[in-house]
């Protein structure tokens, strides 16, 4: 087998003076088309001579075959066919310099350009429209759960973003590209000019190559961030797993007389207890549990819940809740909290049970607690309660129901987003 | 007049009509017929020949008879020979006006 080299193709697939030019180059130093492709050509050397390439236009339905009539009329005028351009165009050369040009009615010729230019039309369309889907899209993962810094930090929202921006920036230029290049072969048939074969070319093309690795990059990141990172995660846990940080604790805003509240589903117990004495058993205390999730903008993130056993006499459910973030820089951390905050003063209007009226909502912000941000809201009129803090890259919300005040653990709160 | 479809022929188009009305003829047949019928004036390329070829097929202009290895033959058809004599006729109304015109 010959050894086969590489050349980064230069030019647009459907510059087609341009191609034919850089072929017939290539040919002259002793290298021969092998395989096109629009990154880059494979080669095969040979003996320098001068060698005619010619493009024709094809289009070829998926599994279709060549068109083997085709290929032996033009071989027997001395072209032999060298390849495929992504199936809409066929490659032919020859070094015979008798051999006649492949078109002699320029009428006719300009309506097979005219086939492709069409198609070139519909895929600019539609890229036109996949390109808005996916705007769609990434505009909504990240304003559709209203929560847009958390959907930036903990989903998908910024690869479809990229995409998106990917799409604006390389799919649609690169298919304009294509459309004015047909169009301007078409344009130049009809006016029964015949087609350059010999031009000028740039000497490369980086903008191609970043157009093909950047949605091979990006899909990798979707991959990971869709299926591979919830793999790492996501399983409630016992509390004494917890190890990124040190969570405020129920006991000590309840004070003296709190009791943890042990919730375990039965069906588990008595399965486990068959096997295992209590004592010696690791279930899951789903009223008591800590839970990480890895996210691509936030590979930390842990939900820590504590429950008290609930007091009849008051009705009030004793509980906490812990979001604990820790990003990948400063920058969406303040924001990060202050969303979480006012999502927490909205989250009881909906699914919260409640004994009275409700009044409004009290934020006290607390910025001499040597945080970036620290913030303590209340609901008068209700036991619920809600902080959110956040220093450098870590971000921390608190939504609690309870006796105890979150405002007497600031310290506390602020030790949960200090830690490095 | 050709057709409404189809307007006028090309030279190239009226040319490989004509190479068919004394008998069938392959592809390479067809080019020496034209480009000795015109002393070398009209030249086929493969593609030309192929591209008019299919669309000739396509609108039942000529059919293929005989297929042997890679040579494929080719027939004219009622509705080639009428396309043929119309393109004729037009030719024809076209070199008398001129005439007309420059006596």
């Amino acid at each position: 087998m010959s050894k086969l080299y590489f050349r980064v193709t230069p030019v647009n697939r459907y510059d087609i003076p341009a191609l034919e030019s850089w072929l017939e180059d290539i040919a002259r130093r002793g290298l021969f088309l092998k395989k096109f492709r629009p990154l880059f050509c494979t080669f095969v050397k040979g003996t320098p001579r001068p060698t005619r390439y010619r493009v024709e236009p094809h289009k070829r339905i998926l599994d279709e075959d060549l068109p083997q009539s085709m290929l032996e009329l033009y071989r027997d005028f001395g072209w032999d066919y060298v390849d495929e351009i992504s199936n809409s165009m066929l490659i032919f050369s020859t070094q015979d310099l008798a051999a006649p040009e492949l078109h002699s009615d320029l009428e006719l010729q300009g309506e097979q350009w005219n086939k492709l230019r069409r198609s070139a039309l519909w895929s600019c369309w539609i890229n036109v429209i996949l390109t808005l889907a996916l705007l769609a899209l990434f505009l909504y993962a990240e304003f559709g759960s209203g929560s847009p810094v958390l959907a930036l930090a903990t989903t998908t929202a910024p690869v479809l973003g990229l995409f998106a921006l990917c799409s604006f920036l390389f799919l649609l230029p690169d298919s304009f590209t294509d459309l004015r290049h047909l169009t301007a072969i078409t344009r130049q048939l009809e006016a029964g000019i015949p087609l350059d074969h010999r031009t000028v070319y740039p000497k490369r093309r980086p903008q191609t190559v970043i157009a093909f690795l950047a949605p091979a990059v990006l899909l990798t990141l979707m991959i990971a961030a869709d299926w591979i990172l919830p793999l790492a995660g996501g399983q409630m846990e016992p509390l004494d797993r917890l190890d990124s940080f040190t969570p405020l604790s129920l006991a000590s805003l309840e004070g003296e007389g709190f009791q943890s509240a042990t919730r375990v589903s039965p069906e588990y117990q008595s399965s486990q207890s068959q096997v295992l004495p209590r004592s010696e058993t690791r279930y899951v205390d789903y009223g008591n549990f800590c839970r990480r999730e890895r996210h691509l903008l936030c590979p930390n993130q842990w939900q820590v819940v504590q429950t008290g056993e609930q007091d009849l006499s008051d009705g009030i459910w004793v509980r906490m809740e812990i979001m604990w973030y820790d990003l990948p820089g400063s920058l969406l951390a303040v924001p990060l909290a202050r969303e979480q905050l006012d999502a927490a003063m909205e989250l009881d209007d909906g699914i919260w049970w409640t004994s009275q009226q409700p009044g409004p909502w009290t934020t006290d912000y607390l910025p001499e607690t040597g945080t970036d941000f620290l913030a303590v809201a209340r609901r008068t009129g209700t036991p619920f309660q809600a902080a959110a803090a956040a220093s450098g890259d870590k971000v921390v919300m608190v939504r609690y129901t309870g006796h105890g005040e979150l405002a007497d653990h600031l310290d506390e709160i602020a030790a949960m987003v200090r830690c490095r | 007049m050709g057709s409404k479809e189809r307007g006028p022929l090309t030279e190239p188009m009226f040319y490989v009509l004509m190479s068919f009305l004394r008998r069938d003829m392959c592809g390479t047949e067809i080019t020496e017929f034209v480009e000795q019928k015109t002393r070398g004036r009209v030249r086929l390329g493969p593609g030309t020949l192929y591209t008019l070829l299919a669309k000739f097929q396509d609108e039942g202009l000529i059919e293929e008879t005989k297929v042997d290895g890679r040579k494929r033959t080719y027939r004219l058809t009622g509705k080639g020979w009428a396309a043929y004599r119309e393109e004729l006729d037009r030719l024809r109304a076209c070199v008398a006006d001129g005439e007309e015109e420059a006596r």
